[in-house]
C-alpha cells in the first residue's frame, strides 16, 4: 500500500533540511552586517524550493507565475518607498531639533 | 456521479481545475501582503534599533524554532506527496499523508505553546508581564510585540490549515477520487505550503539575528 | 421563448438570501449600498447644517467629530468602494463576457454577507455613541486617547475588507478564465478592463488595510505599543501602512466610474471609443501607478523630504493615464451623433467635474503648494469633486443606462434629465465654494470658524440642500418605474455590448447559448447603427 514518494519531492525535502542546517550554522558565524541578508537569502531559497516543487509553480502557466509573484512585487513597493522615509529621516538640509532625536532621527547604530 | 461533471458556470472539468488553482493563488497573494505588512514593521524597527533587535533575538529558543521549521518542512513534503497521490487516484494514500501532515501541524502548535510558556516565565510577553533589564528594553519590547503578533497570526493560519487538512483527509479516505475532490486537495495543499513558506521567513527574522557573536 | 427571468425564477425568500446567481447578488448589494448612501448622506446633512453658522451651535465639537468620522467611514467603505463593482460589476461582468456566472458564485454571496455584517458593526458603533478619530484612524489618538467605539468600527471595516477581497478575486479569475469564445482581451468592453484593474487593487491593497486595522485594535485592546513613541514605536509607520491601502482605494472608487463613462459615451455619441487600447492600458496603469503615490497624504507628517520628493513626482505621473482617458472621451464626442439622454448627461458631467477634481489634485501634489492647503477645505473640495462629482455621478449614470436591462423597465426620461441637471447645479454650489474656503485658510474637521468664512459656507450648505433634493428624485421616479414604467426591450439604447443581446431582464442563466464573439465592443457604424459583438 505504501508507495515510493516522487523523487523530486524527496530531493526537495533533503535540500530544504540541508538549507535549514546551513542557515542555522551561518547564523552563529561572525559575518557582521551580512548575517541579516544571508539569513533572508537562504529563507528565500527555501521558499523558492517550496513554491517551485511543492506548489508546482515550475510546470505551471505564465499567469499563475505572474499572480504568485504579484504579491511579492507589491510588497517590494511598500518596502522601498516606506524605507525612503524612515531610512532617510535625518536629511542634512532640513534637520531640526526633532530630527536628531530617535525615533525621528538617524538610526541607532552600535550600542546606545 | 454529480461530482464528475463541472459546476454549471464552467464549460469543462479542465476549466474548473484551472479556476480553482488560480483562485487559490490570488488568495495567497493577498496573504503575502497581509503578512508583508507585519514584515514592514520588522524592517523599519530593525533598521532603527539593530542592537535591540539582536539582543531580543538572542532570547528566543532557537532549538524549538529549528525543530519546528523541520516539522513544517516535513509536513509540506507529506502534503505535496498527498497531492501527487490524489492525482494518481489513490485516495487512501492521500488520506494517510494529509492526516500525517495535520498531525505534524499539531506537533508544531504544541512546541509553540511550550515556547510561549517559556517566554511567559522569562517576562518577555508585552502588555502581560514584560520586564527587561538594560538600555535595550524598549526595542526588545518592540521585537517581542512583533514576535507574538506574527507567530500568533501564523499559528492561527496553521490551525485553519490543520482543520482543512483533516477535513480533506476524511473525505479522501473513502478512496473515491473525483475531480472535485482532487481540486480540493490541491488548493488545500497550496494553502498549507504557503503557511510553511511564511514560517521560513519568520524563522529567519526571529531566531537567527544576534547570534553572530558581535 | 421563456417567460421567466432571473427576477421571477423563484419567489421564495430563501432563493434570494441563498442565491448564487450573480444578478441577484447584485440586487442584494444594491439594497445595502442604497441604505448606506442614505446613512452617509444623513451625516453630511447634519454637517452642512452645522457649518451654516460660524459658531458651534447645532452640535458639540465631540459630536461633530463623530459626524464627520461616520460620514467618512460609511461613504468610503460602505458606499464608494463597493458601489459600482458589486452592483453593476456583479450584474454585468458575466453578461459582458458571455459567461453564465462568475467563477466562484458561492464566494459572491458570501462577500455580500460579509459586507452586511461589517456594516452592522459600523451601524452599531454609530448608534451607540459613534467614533471620533476621523475615517483615517490616526495613532496615537485611535490607539490610546480616543474614548469612542474604535474597535467596533474597526471590526466592521475589517470584515467589509474581506468582502472586497473576495469580489476582487472573483473578478480577476473570471476575466482571465471565463471569456466567451472569440473574446480576446482587446475585444473586451472598457467596463471590463476597469473592473479588472479595480480588482487588482482590491486584491493587493486591502490585505494591508486588514493588518493595519488589526494592529490598531491590538494596540488599543491590549496596550501593545506597536506604534507607541514611548517605547520607540513610530506613528508614521501606521500612516504608511494605512495610506498604502487608502490611496489605491481611491482608484478602486474611480476606475469603475471611468469604465461606466467609457460605455455610455460611445453609445450616446454613436461612435466607437477613440483610442480603445490607450484607454485599456490607461486603466491598468492607474491601478499600478496608484500604488506609488501614497506618501502625498503625508507631506507634513514628518516624513523625510526624500520620500516626499518621490511621492510628489509619482503623483504627477499618475495623473497622465487619467488625462489620457479624458482626451479619448472628448475625442469620441467629437463629430458624434450626440443624444442627451440622462446617462449621457451624467457622463458629460463626470468628464467636467472629474477634470476639475483631478487638476486640483495636481495642485496638492506640488510640495510647496500642499504645505499651505493641506488639511484645509481645498483638500475636501478636491476629493469631493472626484468622489461625488466623478464617482457618484458615474454611479447614477450607469444606474440609468442599465436600469432597463436590470429591471426590464424604462424610467421616465424627463424626470431623469431634470434630476441630472439639478445634481450638477447642486453639486457645484456645494463644493466650489469649498475650494475658495481652503485657499482662504479654513481648516477641515472644524465646525467653529471665523465669521468671514460664513458667506462661502452658507453657499455650500445651500448647495447641499439642492443636492439632497436632487439625489432623492431618482428614489421616487426609479421606484415608480418598477411598477408603472414601460417595459423595456432587450436593447432600448441600441447599444453594441453582449449584455444587450439577451432579454431585459436577462434569464437566469444569462444566455440560451454561449455567444461567439467576432468583433470589438464599440461597433457603431457611421450611419449610427450598432453592430453587436456576436454578429
Amino acid at each position: 500500500m505504501v508507495r515510493r514518494p516522487p523523487y523530486a519531492l524527496l530531493w526537495s525535502l533533503a535540500a530544504l533540511l540541508g538549507l535549514l542546517a546551513i542557515t542555522v550554522t551561518l547564523a552563529y558565524q561572525p559575518l557582521g552586517p551580512l548575517n541579516g541578508p544571508v539569513a533572508v537569502t537562504i529563507a528565500t531559497l527555501k521558499a523558492l524550493v517550496v513554491a517551485a516543487v511543492f506548489m508546482e509553480l515550475r510546470p505551471s502557466r505564465p499567469l499563475t507565475l505572474a499572480v504568485a509573484c504579484a504579491g511579492l512585487c507589491w510588497l517590494a513597493i511598500l518596502f522601498w518607498l516606506s524605507s525612503a522615509d524612515f531610512n532617510w529621516r535625518a536629511d542634512v538640509h532640513t534637520a531640526s531639533e526633532m530630527a536628531r532625536v530617535p525615533p525621528y532621527g538617524p538610526p541607532l547604530s552600535g550600542s546606545h | 456521479m454529480p461530482d464528475a461533471f463541472p459546476a454549471p458556470q464552467f464549460a469543462n472539468l479542465r476549466q474548473q481545475e484551472d479556476v480553482a488553482r488560480l483562485g487559490m493563488w490570488v488568495f495567497l497573494s493577498t496573504e503575502v501582503l497581509f503578512f508583508g505588512g507585519m514584515m514592514l514593521l520588522y524592517y523599519a524597527y530593525r533598521s532603527g534599533y539593530p542592537a535591540g533587535f539582536a539582543e531580543a533575538a538572542r532570547h528566543t529558543d532557537i532549538f524549538i524554532g529549528t525543530i519546528n521549521t523541520a516539522v513544517l518542512l516535513t509536513s509540506s513534503f507529506a502534503v505535496a506527496w498527498a497531492v501527487a497521490a490524489a492525482k494518481d487516484g489513490d485516495g487512501r494514500l492521500a488520506a494517510i499523508l494529509l492526516g500525517a501532515a495535520a498531525l505534524l501541524g499539531v506537533v508544531f502548535l504544541g512546541l509553540k505553546s511550550i515556547e510561549y510558556l517559556k517566554e511567559y516565565h522569562e517576562h518577555l510577553v508585552p502588555a502581560v508581564n514584560f520586564a527587561f533589564p538594560g538600555k535595550q528594553a524598549n526595542s526588545v519590547e518592540l521585537f517581542f510585540i512583533f514576535y507574538f503578533i506574527s507567530t500568533g497570526l501564523h499559528s492561527l493560519h496553521l490551525t485553519i490549515g490543520i482543520v482543512a487538512l483533516t477535513v480533506m483527509a476524511l473525505r479522501t479516505a473513502r478512496g473515491q477520487m473525483t475531480p472535485h475532490l482532487r481540486n480540493g486537495v490541491t488548493v488545500t495543499g497550496l494553502y498549507w505550503h504557503f503557511v510553511d513558506a511564511v514560517w521560513l521567513f519568520l524563522f529567519a527574522l526571529i531566531y537567527l539575528p544576534g547570534r553572530g557573536g558581535t | 421563448m421563456t417567460d421567466t427571468n432571473y427576477l421571477t425564477a423563484d419567489n421564495r425568500l430563501r432563493s434570494w438570501f441563498f442565491t448564487t446567481d450573480h444578478k441577484r447578488v447584485a440586487i442584494l448589494y444594491f439594497a445595502g449600498i442604497t441604505m448606506f448612501f442614505g446613512v452617509g448622506g444623513a451625516a453630511a446633512t447634519l454637517i452642512r447644517l452645522e457649518l451654516a453658522t460660524p459658531a458651534g451651535d447645532l452640535v458639540s465639537s465631540d459630536v461633530y467629530n463623530r459626524l464627520f468620522t461616520m460620514h467618512g467611514i460609511v461613504m468610503v467603505w460602505f458606499f464608494l468602494i463597493p458601489s459600482i463593482p458589486t452592483t453593476m460589476g456583479n450584474f454585468l461582468l458575466p453578461l459582458m463576457i458571455g459567461a453564465r456566472d462568475l467563477a466562484f458564485p458561492r464566494l459572491n454571496i458570501l462577500s455580500w454577507y460579509l459586507y452586511m455584517i461589517g456594516g452592522a458593526f459600523v451601524l452599531y458603533a454609530l448608534f451607540f455613541g459613534g467614533i471620533d478619530t476621523g475615517w483615517t484612524f490616526y495613532t496615537p489618538f485611535s490607539t490610546f486617547y480616543s474614548n469612542s467605539h474604535v474597535i467596533v468600527g474597526i471590526v466592521g471595516v475589517f470584515v467589509a475588507g474581506f468582502s472586497s477581497i473576495l469580489t476582487g478575486l472573483n473578478f480577476i479569475v473570471t476575466v482571465h478564465r471565463m471569456r466567451a469564445p472569440g473574446l480576446t482581451w482587446f475585444r473586451l468592453p472598457i467596463f471590463v478592463w476597469s473592473l479588472y484593474s479595480t480588482a487588482i487593487i482590491l486584491v493587493l491593497a486591502t490585505p494591508v488595510l486588514a493588518i493595519t486595522l488589526l494592529l490598531i485594535a491590538l494596540e488599543r485592546l491590549f496596550g501593545v505599543g506597536i506604534f507607541d513613541p514611548r517605547i520607540g514605536g513610530d506613528p508614521l509607520l501606521f500612516q504608511h501602512l494605512f495610506w498604502f491601502y487608502s490611496h489605491p482605494a481611491v482608484y478602486i472608487m474611480i476606475l469603475p466610474g471611468m469604465g461606466v463613462v467609457s460605455e455610455i459615451i460611445p453609445c450616446f455619441a454613436r461612435k466607437s471609443l477613440f483610442g480603445y487600447k490607450f484607454v485599456a492600458w490607461a486603466s491598468i496603469s492607474i491601478a499600478v501607478l496608484g500604488f506609488f503615490v501614497w506618501g502625498h497624504h503625508m507631506f507634513v507628517s514628518g516624513q523625510s523630504v526624500f520620500a516626499s520628493l518621490i511621492f510628489s513626482f509619482m503623483s504627477y505621473i499618475v495623473a497622465v493615464p487619467s488625462a489620457i482617458k479624458v482626451f479619448n472621451w472628448t475625442a469620441t464626442l467629437h463629430k458624434g451623433w450626440l443624444r442627451f439622454d440622462a446617462p449621457m448627461l451624467y457622463a458629460l458631467a463626470f468628464i467636467g467635474l472629474f477634470t476639475i477634481g483631478g487638476l486640483t489634485g495636481l495642485f496638492l501634489a506640488c510640495l510647496a503648494y500642499d504645505i499651505y492647503v493641506t488639511d484645509t477645505y481645498f483638500v475636501v473640495a478636491h476629493f469631493h469633486y472626484i468622489m461625488v462629482g466623478g464617482m457618484v455621478t458615474a454611479y447614477f449614470g450607469g444606474l440609468h443606462y442599465w436600469w432597463p436591462k436590470i429591471t426590464g423597465r424604462l424610467y421616465p426620461e424627463y424626470w431623469a434629465r431634470a434630476a441630472a441637471i439639478l445634481i450638477f447645479v447642486g453639486f457645484n454650489l456645494t463644493f466650489f465654494p469649498q475650494f475658495v474656503l481652503g485657499v482662504l485658510g479654513m481648516p477641515r474637521r472644524y465646525h467653529v470658524y471665523p465669521p468671514e468664512f460664513q458667506v462661502w459656507n452658507v453657499l455650500s450648505s445651500a448647495g447641499a440642500a439642492v443636492l439632497a433634493v436632487a439625489y432623492l428624485m431618482p428614489v421616487f421616479y426609479l421606484g415608480w418605474s418598477l411598477f408603472w414604467g414601460r417595459r423595456a426591450s432587450s436593447n432600448p439604447w441600441n447599444a453594441t455590448g453582449l449584455e444587450w443581446q439577451t432579454s431585459s431582464p436577462p434569464p437566469e442563466h444569462n444566455f440560451t447559448t454561449t455567444p461567439t464573439v467576432n468583433r470589438g465592443p464599440y461597433g457603431y457604424t457611421p450611419d449610427a447603427k450598432a453592430v453587436p459583438q456576436n454578429a
